[in-house]
């Protein structure tokens, strides 16, 4: 078979089962909710391990501080289905304002990058109804 | 310095054999060429953007946006585990079974060097072959991830050095594939045994992997689970191959370290790692490939000579003799048999693939009876362009081909046995096809069938059309003087004959269908059993003319 002939079968029969996607399904009303329930952290992050506070509130990771240390913030919403209700927003609490612990980077992934040695407490919330929320505090020293 | 000077020589002499160099002749086709390279390079760096990209902007693969580095790892492995293939068969070829070793250790240069000049050669080429692939997909990584500036200048002495890895593996590799080549070589049983279970192994994974698509295949709704099991799998599959995960990380750092500091103890281990095989396998080539090229270059005729005892010959009947023939002549051909594996794979993975897909749909009426008729449409493609090489299956033989007027036998029989392999696999690829289709559609027995009986029909009568083409308008000459890459009318036609023959009776089939799913079966399985009985007569008509006015 020739290139040209492989391409035009290929795009007929990717075309074949979009047609069908498109023309051929029974029309269901689609009313799903699916608030998220949970909020599981990593084990670990940067080798240390995610403890839980002694107070019950959140958890806590201690990480040795270097220059650029930047801290990957890496989440799973439980349930995990229903993409409308996988969006959370991150705050986090820092040093002062003048002189911040840290900051948040917010491009191709969450970051937080260690400007010096400090505490900052990230919060993890929900974006549907149930606002469900979860707190981390990350230990530079 | 000469030596080095004498090694470029080598190599673009081999370079030059290998690869059309004619661009160099004039500045303006140079030129032409640098810009078409660049821009293939540019094509290819933009796709792998708008996948990075997308897998970030749509969170594919990290619910918090990020790109991971598993993901990197997951695409190197494809990518490497292919290039040391494709050296392995390379250099078994080049430097034990070429015949061109045997003109080039007569240079004034040194053995070595003609030994050293072919692992250059495929160097040059994974060189290649990495700028169109592996490079721009690290700087496509690296652009989206905001990776530190320093990281492409380092990628350029990663690149260099990953590109020798698969040459040093494949060469060292080289030495159990030419004894395992030739072992199997000897033995046309176990040849026999091997492409049977092949094609089974394949044809059975690809139905197992199609098997496992679930039933209700919701996307959207279901996409945070299923991009959490990607997830986990990457994780664990970097895990499994972890000294190229160590390679992967030598190059990027990290999914955060390279938009901070890249180097990481990562580096120092996978640079190890690579440094220490390139090391360990250009030692083991130079101390066990090197004896074995110059004993394969100085007895290559003497240790390719068969020992096998001549068989008698068995006196065939006259009209059995032609079928015989056509078949050990093929099946002496390993293209063919891959062909002929291909070919008898591709319908039934094809069919069963997009079938499981429409089952996973929540169609409606009018939505089956699409499935039913694409589904048509996609087998009877494959099967009539399938059948398009047969539009030159007599021409092909050049100059031989008017001897065959000579042979004392009836033509008919001599020109039908050029095609009964393809019609055997026809049969089979559609009975195994319809039986898979049936599995997972509300299809009854019978409808299977009448389907199978219909591709089956089509098929035929298309295979014999584009023979007859070539009957009618032989190419013969042009394939004596040009080799096979002609633009032969004669696929062009059959080509476009088997587009519009396969949307014909596909959209027929569609149309017809509210009348009754298994009646609309039958009366296309007739009137497609009517166009091959048209086909036939046409055929044995227009061969017995042809034969008797010439």
């Amino acid at each position: 078979m020739k290139k040209a002939t492989i391409i035009v079968i290929a795009a007929i029969y990717v075309a074949s089962i979009v047609i069908v996607g498109v023309f051929g399904l029974k029309a269901l009303i689609y009313n799903e909710s699916n608030p998220i329930t949970d909020i599981i952290l990593p084990e670990q992050i940067e080798g240390s391990n995610i403890e839980p506070n002694t107070n019950g509130k959140g958890y806590y990771v201690l990480i040795r501080y270097r220059e650029d240390l930047l801290i990957p913030i890496e989440y799973i919403p439980v349930p995990a289905d229903s993409p409308s209700t996988i969006e959370v927003t991150i705050t986090y609490q820092t040093g002062t304002e003048d002189e911040p612990t840290a900051e948040l980077q917010h491009e191709v992934g969450y970051y937080l990058k260690f400007l010096q040695k400090g505490t900052v407490t990230i919060s993890i919330q929900s974006t549907d109804n149930k606002k469900f929320s979860k707190q981390l505090d990350i230990t530079a020293y | 310095m000469t030596g080095i000077f004498k090694l470029k020589t080598l190599v673009m002499m081999q370079l030059k054999d290998k690869l059309d160099m004619s661009f160099v002749r004039t500045k303006r086709s140079f030129l032409f060429k640098i810009m078409a390279i660049v821009a293939e390079i540019a094509l290819s760096g933009v796709a792998f953007f708008v996948f990075f990209y997308l897998a970030s902007a749509l969170k594919l693969f990290s619910f918090s946006g990020a790109v991971p580095s598993s993901l990197v790892t997951a695409m190197f492995t494809l990518i490497f585990t292919l290039a040391i293939i494709t050296c392995t068969a390379g250099l078994t070829n080049t430097l034990y079974l070429t015949a061109d070793n045997r003109v080039l250790l007569t240079l004034p240069v040194k053995p070595n060097l003609v030994f050293l000049s072919k692992f250059m050669l495929y160097f040059v080429f994974e060189l290649k072959k990495n700028a169109m692939l592996l490079l721009p997909m690290y700087v496509a990584y690296g652009i989206v991830c905001h990776a530190v500036w320093y990281f492409y200048p380092w990628l350029v002495v990663c690149y260099v050095l990953v590109s020798l890895l698969p040459v040093a593996i494949g060469a060292v590799l080289s030495i159990p594939a030419l004894f395992i080549s030739n072992f199997i070589r000897n033995y046309k049983w176990l040849q026999a045994i091997l492409a049977v279970i092949v094609t089974g192994f394949v044809g059975w994974g690809f139905i197992k992997l199609i098997g496992l698509m679930p039933e209700n295949m919701n996307i959207a709704g279901r996409w945070g689970t299923i991009s959490l099991t990607i997830q986990q799998w990457l994780d664990t599959f970097a895990r499994w191959v972890f000294p190229l995960n160590w390679i992967n990380l030598m190059i990027i750092g990290g999914t955060a370290a390279i938009r901070t500091h890249l180097f990481t103890m990562n580096t120092v281990w996978g640079m190890l790692e690579t440094l220490g095989t390139i090391a360990v396998c250009t030692g083991l080539t130079y101390l066990l490939a090197r004896p074995l090229f110059f004993k394969m270059a100085s007895s290559q005729f003497e240790f390719e000579k068969s020992h096998k005892k001549a068989k008698k010959n068995k006196v065939h009947s006259r009209k059995l003799a032609p079928f015989v023939y056509e078949i050990t002549r093929n099946f002496r051909r390993s293209r063919f048999v891959l062909k002929l594996i291909v070919s008898l794979l591709i319908l039934p993975i094809a069919i069963f693939f997009l079938n499981k897909t429409y089952a996973a749909m929540n169609t409606r009426l009018s939505g089956q009876y699409m499935t039913v008729a694409f589904s048509m449409l996609v087998s009877l493609l494959i099967v009539t362009s399938d059948n398009v090489s047969y539009a030159s299956v007599y021409s092909i033989d050049g100059n031989a081909r008017p001897i065959a007027k000579t042979q004392p036998i009836i033509p008919q029989i001599s020109l039908v046995s050029r095609l009964i392999p393809r019609m055997v696999v026809i049969v089979l690829s559609s009975a195994v096809s319809c039986y898979l289709w049936q599995t997972v559609s509300g299809l009854t027995t019978v409808e299977a069938m009448l389907l199978a009986l219909i591709i089956v029909f089509v098929g035929f009568a298309h295979l014999l059309w584009s023979a007859e083409m070539d009957v009618m308008r032989p190419q013969h000459d042009q394939y004596a003087t040009l080799g096979l890459s002609i633009d032969n009318p004669n696929e062009r036609n059959s080509t476009i004959i088997a587009f519009l023959i396969s949307a014909a009776f596909a959209f027929w089939l569609y149309f017809i269908m509210s009348e009754g799913r298994t009646m609309a079966m039958l009366k296309v399985a007739g009137i497609a059993f009517v166009f091959l009985a048209l086909r036939v007569y046409l055929y044995f008509a227009r061969i017995r003319a042809y034969y008797a006015e010439k």
